[in-house]
């Protein structure tokens, strides 16, 4: 409605006619007064005007001052009216509590689910990442064969020292250590990084420096470490005489040079950083070793697409440089906020656009109840038209109502937001980015107002036009009361249901597919047990546990102790934790066939483990035989393999006996071994991914630093950890023991995401189904009511019960089949874009839909069969005589 | 005794038309002549600056008006002394005499 167009035309037109009517009226009293004392006619109107004075003058004049009082006088009486409405809805919805308490329920319900899910949208995807300039920020990553990786020393300083794109780069890798000398040891999740890797990302330091000097970033310079406010304040108690200061990480002395701001800690988790150093003879050849990221800044005026342009280049060159180790590399430049937050966009616009849809069915049912509420007041309103209200006024004061509704929905879903949000950031798994970032903000409130607004004029304006109609006469005549029964009326409410029932059928679909799917996730199996095993990280500093034989005799010790306890079954320790996304590839030779250059050798995860690991993770020996106390150092090298990597990598042949020998090792020798037996697979990423080919080799022939130990306890996981701890400490003081989990943890942890989605989107799926169950029982009730009367006429007329009970269903039926056809549709269109978060399922899942008819067919039946028992219980003489 | 141009001194016209307002709703014809009448010709009141008055003190809210008939049976404005306009009446009313005692005073 353009209002500004219909007032502007009543501000000009009659001010100015008036003001000319007034001035006429002047000059002509004028002028008789002088015709009256002898003046000729003509000549006292001219008169009459010379006394006037200058009237151009003063027309315009009055003109602005009379425009500039009707703007006010509209504008106050604009306010006047909005108060009145507004007292007049408050009254009319305390003379009607139970219809004010459910329409405010039901908005408060869709409000505030719909701020709680903006609220984490904006904290993750939508809030600016917490560095300087972030959208100057980018990641290179390696690629091979097209797959993102993470690269080697050699050609990420290679990058660094040659490309043009960008202002800084630095390398990321991964390097924890353990806390010692001040409290109980902890293991400190850090990273190795470039000596500018903070001026790089644009965060500064709160005291001290965050940048590495040249001599602290080179190979054997001084130890420096920045640590991040955390452990600045939960360690050092926020001591600023902390930057200067020695600490001892992994049993070396190093010194704090600054700490920076939690907010700004990247990578996640991340709360020390320590410079990149590595033995300069070590880099030449470590071009193939990958496991570096690398964060880069681009210079003013370089786009995205210019620096990629430049990296391939120099990844072409170097592919041409080094063919045996970058055959097929490339690199390829990705925005640090798709790096960061790079897959989460399409569950999370789901879990909007699914809660969208909650507060559409919302509405919709709330504008139905106003359609009843309206119906029962038309005899009002059209009083109210005779007494001389304009019909826009009418409106004016029915989208009020409606306003004043959505306002107090409004209210009460914004304090449900506020408890929804900290509950949804506190149920949401860790592996969640950002998550600390999430608040309801200006930005989400100003969202909720909006929603509001949207709201009220959505569901009041639909009542509204129909409540609001020409015919008076009509309406007056019938008291109002079967105004309902008109063919507008009952369309409208009819197909607020069916679009109700339009979208439960879409939410619905869309849980149904991710409850598929998770089923299916959770009936893969992961290769090894889970049940009553917990399994924790150790990790020996090189200050004191430098040579093999002490790693060896440390942790055969350890598990020899840890296997004395009561309630432990069996206990191993391994490299790397199944369903973690840890391991390690590498490209290997099998001794007796044609030699290939490295490029094309066939490449496979590494795995350590010691002989009872197998046991305490259940992982069975297929064929062969496992590792035994005897497969030690010194002894024959041996390895096992898993049954994937047998068939991709044995086909037609026995692997028992090969011998392979990995383009990696330690001390000077490659690692390698006779194959002596198959093991089953494990499925070490995640769930969903595809069974990699895997080859384990016994931790006594290849030690380890760090390593995760496993236990199957006959009791109480958490009470064999406190035990285990005691013998740690017992063995060395100052181990730091980390990541306490059971497996089952590890299990429910590796598909938290998934389970999260689908736990949300099928709460909303059931607050759907259910609003849209109470809506379609309240227009078959509705419509029940309204045909009182004539199904009263048919049960007279000899219609059995069951007749009756079968028309009212099907007027249900009807409009639910309506529902379920639009849903469908729409369905099938939507989830197409659900794919990616499907695992073994199509959007098109026939199952998921034919369910979904099944759920939604039921509802319809169940909600009308209660109107209509109503209605064949309708006594006939008491529908007929009236009311 | 010289006349004296009305609108040289703004201020007095609104009082005076507020004080022709203080007896009954007037229009502006009534107003003009109650004007001349009542300072025996002494003031040349010009007509299009007694509009621009009235419509200035309606806007800013001292007099209202609205249309009635007149004594002839024409549709004529009448301008009636708002809440607003019957104070400022009487502090402009004081004003005025104390600056004209004040002025005859040093007169004298």
């Amino acid at each position: 409605m353009d209002f500004r167009k219909v007032f502007r035309l009543a501000i000009r037109s009659q001010p100015r006619a008036e003001l000319e009517e007034e001035f006429a009226f002047h000059l002509e009293m004028r002028a008789s007064e002088l015709i009256a004392r002898g003046w000729e006619p003509a000549a006292a109107r001219i008169e009459a005007r010379r006394q006037f004075g200058n009237l151009e003058e003063a027309r315009e004049y009055c003109r602005s001052t009379d425009l500039r009082l009707r703007k006010r006088t509209m504008r106050t009486e604009w306010l006047q009216e909005l108060r009145q409405d507004v007292g007049f809805a408050l009254r009319g919805l305390r003379k009607a509590p139970g219809f004010a308490l459910v329409a405010a329920l039901t908005l408060a319900l869709g409000i505030g689910a719909n701020t709680a899910i903006f609220s984490v949208v904006r904290g993750i995807l939508l809030r600016p990442l917490p560095f300087g300039d972030p959208s100057r920020l980018v990641m290179v990553a390696s690629t091979y064969q097209g797959e993102r990786s993470t690269s080697s020393p050699a050609n990420s300083f290679d990058w660094r020292d040659q490309n043009k794109s960008f202002t800084g780069m630095s390398v990321v890798g991964s390097h924890s250590a353990v806390l010692t000398g001040s409290g109980e040891p902890e293991r400190l999740r850090g990273f190795d990084v470039g000596a500018d890797f903070f001026s790089i990302l644009g965060v500064k330091a709160i005291i001290g420096r965050a940048e590495f000097r040249p001599e602290e970033a080179a190979w054997q310079g001084p130890k420096a470490v920045v640590l991040s406010e955390t452990v600045w304040r939960n360690r050092f108690g926020s001591d600023p005489k902390l930057v200067g200061s020695m600490i001892t990480l992994d049993n070396e002395r190093v010194q704090v040079v600054g700490v920076v701001p939690a907010a700004s800690a990247w990578p996640s988790g991340a709360v020390m950083w320590l410079p990149f150093t590595m033995e300069p003879q070590r880099l030449a050849g470590s071009r193939g070793a990958v496991y570096l990221s690398n964060l880069a800044r681009l210079k003013p005026g370089v786009t995205l697409a210019s620096a990629s342009l430049d990296m391939q280049t120099i990844a072409r060159r170097l592919e041409i440089a080094y063919p045996d180790v970058n055959k097929d590399v490339s690199t390829v430049v990705v925005p640090m906020r798709e790096w960061i937050t790079g897959g989460l966009g399409t569950p999370l616009y789901m879990l909007l656009g699914g809660v969208a849809f909650v507060l559409l069915i919302a509405c919709a049912n709330v504008a139905n109840l106003l359609l009843v509420r309206g119906v029962a007041r038309s005899g009002e309103l059209a009083v109210r038209t005779a007494l001389g209200a304009g019909r826009g006024r009418l409106v004016r004061q029915l989208v009020t109502e409606s306003m004043v509704l959505s306002l107090i929905g409004g209210a009460a879903g914004l304090a449900l937001a506020v408890g929804g949000t900290r509950l949804l950031v506190r149920a949401a798994p860790r592996s969640i980015p950002r998550l600390d970032s999430i608040q309801v903000d200006l930005l989400v409130l100003g969202f909720t107002v909006a929603i509001v607004l949207i709201t009220g004029v959505l569901f009041g304006l639909l009542p509204a036009r129909h409540v609001v109609r020409p015919d008076l006469a009509r309406t007056l005549r019938e008291g109002g009361r079967d105004g309902g029964q008109r063919a507008g009326g009952s369309r409208a409410r009819r197909a607020l249901v069916v679009a109700e029932v339009a979208l439960s059928v879409m939410l619905l679909a869309g849980a149904g597919l991710l409850i598929r799917s998770f089923d299916r996730l959770m009936h893969v199996d992961p290769g090894f047990r889970s049940e009553n095993s917990i399994s924790f990280a150790l990790s020996l500093p090189d200050a004191k546990y430098g040579k093999s034989e002490q790693q060896i005799a440390f942790f055969s010790a350890l598990l020899g102790r840890i296997r004395d306890l009561s309630g432990v079954e069996s206990a191993g320790a391994g490299f790397g934790m199944p369903l973690t996304s840890f391991g390690f590839s590498f490209s290997f030779e099998v001794k007796g066939r044609a030699p290939l250059p490295p490029s094309d050798q066939p490449v496979a995860e590494v795995r350590i483990a010691t002989p009872d690991y197998f046991k305490a993770m259940a992982i069975p020996v297929v064929k062969g035989r496992g590792f035994t106390a005897l497969d030690r150092a010194g002894a024959v090298k041996v390895m096992l393999i898993t049954e994937t990597a047998a068939k991709k990598f044995f086909p037609g042949e026995d692997p028992l006996g090969q011998h392979v020998t990995f383009g990696w090792g330690h001390d000077g020798q490659n690692l390698e071994g006779d194959v002596i037996g198959i093991v089953g697979d494990v499925k070490q990423s995640s769930l969903a991914q595809t069974t990699l080919p895997q080859f384990w080799a016994p931790y006594d022939q290849w030690p380890l630093s760090s390593m995760n130990v496993v236990m199957h306890t006959t009791r109480e996981p958490m009470a064999v950890v406190a035990d285990a701890r005691r013998v740690i400490h017992e063995l060395d003081p100052d181990l730091a023991v980390a990541q306490v989990k059971t497996l089952d943890e590890v299990v429910a942890e590796s598909v938290a995401q998934p389970r999260f989605y689908m736990t949300l989107l099928t709460a909303f799926a059931v607050i759907a189904i259910l609003l849209s169950a109470i809506g379609i029982y309240g227009v078959v009730a509705y419509l029940v009511g309204q045909r009182s009367r004539e199904i009263g006429v048919r049960i007279a007329l000899g219609a059995s019960r069951g007749t009756v009970v079968r028309m009212v269903v099907r007027e249900a039926v009807i409009m639910a089949a309506a529902g379920i056809g639009v849903g469908l549709v729409g369905a099938l269109a939507l989830t197409r874009l659900m794919g990616a978060l499907l695992f073994d399922l199509k959007p098109t899942d026939p199952v998921t839909y034919l369910a979904v008819t099944g759920v939604l067919g039921a509802l319809a039946l169940l909600a009308s069969s209660l109107p209509a028992l109503r209605a064949s219980r309708i006594d006939p003489v008491l529908a007929m005589r009236g009311e | 005794m010289p006349k004296t141009p009305a609108d040289l001194i703004y201020g007095t016209l609104n009082v005076l038309v507020l004080k022709a307002l203080s007896w009954e709703p007037m229009h502006g014809y009534a107003i003009s002549n109650w004007l001349r009448e009542r300072s025996g010709g002494s003031l040349e009141i010009d007509d299009a600056a007694l509009y621009k008055a009235l419509h200035r003190l309606e806007e800013l809210g001292a007099i209202g008006s609205e249309w009635g008939l007149s004594e002839n049976n024409r549709r004529a404005k009448y301008y009636r002394l708002a809440p607003a306009g019957r104070r400022q009446l009487k502090d402009e009313r004081a004003a005025w005499q104390a600056y004209a005692l004040a002025v005859t005073r040093v007169l004298r």
